[in-house]
């Protein structure tokens, strides 16, 4: 081994510590975003015209019951009290018990997270999948009839409302055509028998060799998927045709037919290489969406994910389930802007 | 070419899988229950205080005495194989042999003894009812006494008709715990709240096996169950906040009951013979109350002319459909003593003529808070749209059920439409909320009475209230009963009782002993089902 590091080392080196320079602007602004996000939501949660006490001992008890339930929550104490007492155990990770549950908080997020990532990646899966080559095809076809019927078709993925066509298809696929399972992740027969590993009840299934169950699991699965990745298709192809038609018009691209590339080749090679890297964008921002926008699906559904756990708790003002919930998808958000950011400079050697 | 066949390959096993049928009846020895579980926040029989934790704590925990599946009214005996009342009105109950909690240990009275102590310690929703009745966290460590491993004796509180004592034993808060599980869980102070919250030590018919919030909820059944083995093995109740979802798979069999329909998917499914529909009792009532802090409403001329701007027979035919019942007293029309509706109308010109007289000719303005669901909205809708006619324009403001009875234990309101709740099947149960005050000032602890909630002053049918409670003779007791009723009805109330509340379900035609209960809370031990 010599002294002296080789070239490649050296420009391997740079690289490394451009990519660590690159993730460590956005990481302090995640810690901002982070603290401003803690404040934000302890302030909500005061203004928010819910009574958390109510929602504990109920509409029937008397006043002796519920001023106890206050002062055991801490309500009886000065606000800013309240608010320094709430960072404290923020900053060191304990965000308490959920109401709603009796868990910690961050065991109960745990359990209902890996339904929602499950649910959003097949769908981002179905909207990149189908969505890409539609809004290439769209964009090529520019003004042709082609191009009309998958506007329309793309139109309506993204105006029609998800609750309503989450019904049709249960209507349709499941209480008609008998194609899908109903509601619920997993047929009620099925439930509570593998072993619980990754949360994740797809590769659970699988990792404990009970196909069926992973079928049943895909059954359940393909509906609620479809149609919030009929939702992502129609975003991720309207943007991909618009970037599109931006790079068909430039003038490499008719440099290129003229020296003769095929038609095929230069819209793949050249033209959708360009696109590449605001594409990723348009999913990084679809992806976080369905993280944390799949409420009303979940509620047709009956998906045990996060955005029903998110929503009820804001309902019976569960403070600690909605402030760690928030900031879940807070930091999904940030998490994949980070993400992007890093494979901007990967894909974009201008942004080196 | 090869993501060609990469794609085909990901499409024939989607296609493969979802050709595979998974659509079976469920199984016959599971009763597979749809229910919205947003208010399921514990299962710590201390501390629930809704409907839907009711209904599975039924069926993991057993009372001294319960009340009967078919007829609630009736007492029947349940962990006390007996139990006497004394003329002084202490309660002496004989435990029976042979019952054990699901950890194998058996009942005893110190079972009993410590899980009623328990309620007042921890102090949540549940205290409130035994309270009601005069006990404290104090008085009982004197009251409640446990004389040997049979015997429980209960002495009064105060003069009471004993019959309210046992009904209010025979509610969630008489549900008995196994304590030396529970202290085995104790996290500090706790007494093992945070453990009993999703966890069962009961000796009930079933055993809590799993509860994930906004999922489901699995109990085994409970093979050394005294009564006997129950029939279902499995009891699964998953959350489906949808009615329409809810409708789909009843409908196609995939579960056995529906509990949170709506009114227009129960009218929908009336006619289809696999399903069959229950009505429940709830001894509560959907009411429209006014303050009579409110300027306005503090006029008893004002307050009267409500009562002819309520399409009652609309509202009773239309608007609650299987959730209630018409009825203008707060008083279910079969609970032995209740008197007969007065007959109230909708009567504009009448309404109109009143209200010019109580100097208010043109109407006035004002707002009404509502629950944002099924069926609240729709009567306040209905009341809306009668009250303009006679020019009060109601402006309606919804919110949950904290924003609404919050604003309500506050008394910062005008209008509200709401539902109580029957604390026991009898008169006094049902009206009691309405007709009890005993201090209308802003530091009163009765905060659970509509009375005061209302800022409504009323000494005398407090008297009368608390007097029919203590009376121990039944005949002079139901002519309390009557005059309550009257007196309330003739004195201006600002409470106006819409329609009789009534619980209903949908339940698959080939589930059998589940349709003709009447309890609020199901009796899951009685179930069986046959091939369809």
């Amino acid at each position: 081994m010599s002294a002296v590091p080789s070239p490649e080392r050296i420009e391997r080196g740079q690289h490394l510590r451009e990519l660590a320079a690159a993730a460590a602007g956005p990481l302090v602004s995640i810690l901002i975003a982070f603290v401003g996000l803690l404040v934000i939501i302890f302030f909500m949660g005061r203004i928010l015209p819910i009574d958390p006490v109510l929602a504990i001992v109920g509409d029937q008890a008397d006043a002796s019951t519920y001023q106890q339930v206050a002062r055991e929550m801490g309500y009886d104490k000065p606000i800013v009290q309240q608010f320094l007492i709430y960072v404290r155990d923020a900053l060191s990770g304990d965000f308490g018990r959920a109401r709603l549950t009796g868990n910690l908080v961050w065991t109960d997020i745990l359990s209902v997270f890996p339904a929602t990532v499950e649910l959003a990646t097949a769908a981002i899966l179905i909207g990149a999948i189908l969505g890409i080559p539609l809004g290439v095809t769209a964009a090529v076809n520019r003004g042709k009839p082609l191009d009309h019927i998958l506007r329309v078709v793309m139109l309506m993925g993204h105006s029609a409302p998800i609750f309503w066509l989450g019904l049709i298809g249960l209507i349709v696929f499941y209480a008609t055509l008998q194609w899908v399972g109903g509601s619920g992740q997993l047929s009620l027969y099925n439930m509570d028998i593998v072993p619980r590993v990754t949360g994740f009840i797809l590769i659970d299934s699988l990792i404990a060799g009970e196909v069926e169950i992973f079928q049943d699991a895909v059954n359940h699965l393909i509906l609620p998927a479809g149609i919030l990745g009929y939702g992502s298709t129609a975003f991720i192809g309207r943007m991909t045709r618009s970037f599109m038609l931006d790079q068909l018009t430039q003038e490499y691209v008719t440099a290129a037919r003229v020296k003769g590339l095929s038609r095929r080749q230069v819209i793949w090679n050249h033209a959708f290489r360009n696109i590449r890297v605001q594409l990723l964008t348009v999913l990084a921002l679809a992806y976080g969406g369905l993280l944390e926008g799949t409420v009303l699906i979940e509620s047709v559904f009956s998906w045990p994910g996060l955005g029903q756990y998110f929503t009820n708790a804001l309902l019976i003002g569960d403070m600690n389930a909605v402030m760690a919930s928030t900031l879940v998808i807070g930091s999904i958000f940030l998490g994949l802007n980070l993400l992007t950011d890093i494979f901007y400079k990967i894909l974009d050697p201008r942004t080196r | 070419m090869r993501t060609r066949i990469l794609a085909s390959l990901a499409m024939a096993a989607l296609l493969s899988s979802a050709a595979m049928p998974a659509w079976a009846d469920t199984p016959k020895d599971q009763l597979i229950i749809g229910l919205s579980m947003t208010n399921l926040l514990t299962l710590d029989p201390a501390e629930a205080v809704e409907t839907e934790s009711f209904d599975v704590l039924n069926n993991l925990y057993d009372r001294l005495i319960e009340m009967d599946a078919k007829v609630p009214s009736k007492l029947v005996p349940g962990l006390a194989e007996k139990w006497d009342v004394a003329a002084d009105g202490t309660l002496t109950f004989t435990l029976r042999s042979g019952a054990k909690f699901q950890s194998g240990n058996p009942v005893t009275s110190a079972d009993v003894v410590w899980s009623l102590k328990r309620v007042m310690k921890l102090n949540r929703g549940p205290a409130s009812f035994m309270r009601e009745i005069g006990y404290s966290g104090e008085n009982l460590e004197k009251l409640l006494s446990a004389p040997d491993e049979k015997t429980v004796v209960l002495k009064p509180a105060e003069k009471i008709n004993p019959e309210i004592v046992l009904y209010t034993l025979a509610r969630t808060v008489g549900n008995v715990v196994d304590s030396k599980t529970v202290i085995g869980h104790q996290k500090g102070e706790d007494l093992g709240r945070a453990w009993l919250t999703n966890n069962s030590a009961g000796s009930g018919p079933f055993v809590l096996r799993r509860w994930s919030a906004n999922d489901a909820v699995i109990l085994d059944r409970n093979e050394a169950y005294w009564r006997g083995e129950p029939q279902m093995r499995r009891v699964v109740i998953r959350h489906m906040p949808e009615s329409q979802s809810q409708r789909l798979q009843i409908e196609q069999g995939d579960i056995d009951v529906a509990r949170s329909l709506s009114a227009p998917d129960l009218k929908a499914m009336a006619q289809n013979r696999a399903i069959q529909i229950q009505k429940v009792g709830s001894g509560g009532f959907y009411y429209l109350a006014v303050s009579t802090a409110d300027e306005i409403f503090a006029k008893p001329a004002v307050r009267e002319v409500l009562p002819y701007l309520i399409d009652y027979d609309g509202i009773g035919s239309a608007v609650v459909g299987d959730y209630g019942i018409k009825r203008q007293v707060p008083v279910p029309a079969d609970y032995p003593g209740a008197i007969a509706d007065p007959g109230y109308k909708l009567d504009i010109a009448k309404a109109k003529d009143m209200l010019a007289k109580a100097g208010y000719p043109n109407g006035f303005s004002t707002s009404m808070l509502v629950l944002s669901d099924s069926p609240f909205v729709d009567i306040a809708t209905a009341i809306q749209g009668t009250l303009a006619q006679a020019g009060i324009k109601a402006e309606i403001v919804q919110g949950n059920g904290t924003q609404v009875y919050g604003k309500m234990r506050d008394r910062k309101f005008s209008m509200i439409v709401g539902r109580s709740g029957g604390q026991m099947p009898n008169v006094l149960g049902a009206i009691q909320a309405y007709t009890s005050n005993f201090d209308n000032g802003p530091k009163s602890t009765q905060t659970a009475s509509l009375a005061w909630r209302t800022s409504w002053d009323i000494p005398e049918l407090t008297k009368l209230t608390t007097e029919a409670r203590s009376e121990g003779d039944e005949a002079k007791r139901t002519a309390l009963y009557k005059q309550i009723q009257e007196t309330f009805l003739n004195t201006a109330p600002p409470l106006f009782s819409v329609a009789a509340a009534t619980q209903p379900s949908a339940i698959r035609a080939n589930v059998q002993g589940l349709t003709e209960q009447q309890a609020r809370s199901p009796y899951w031990f009685y179930v069986t089902k046959s091939q369809k």
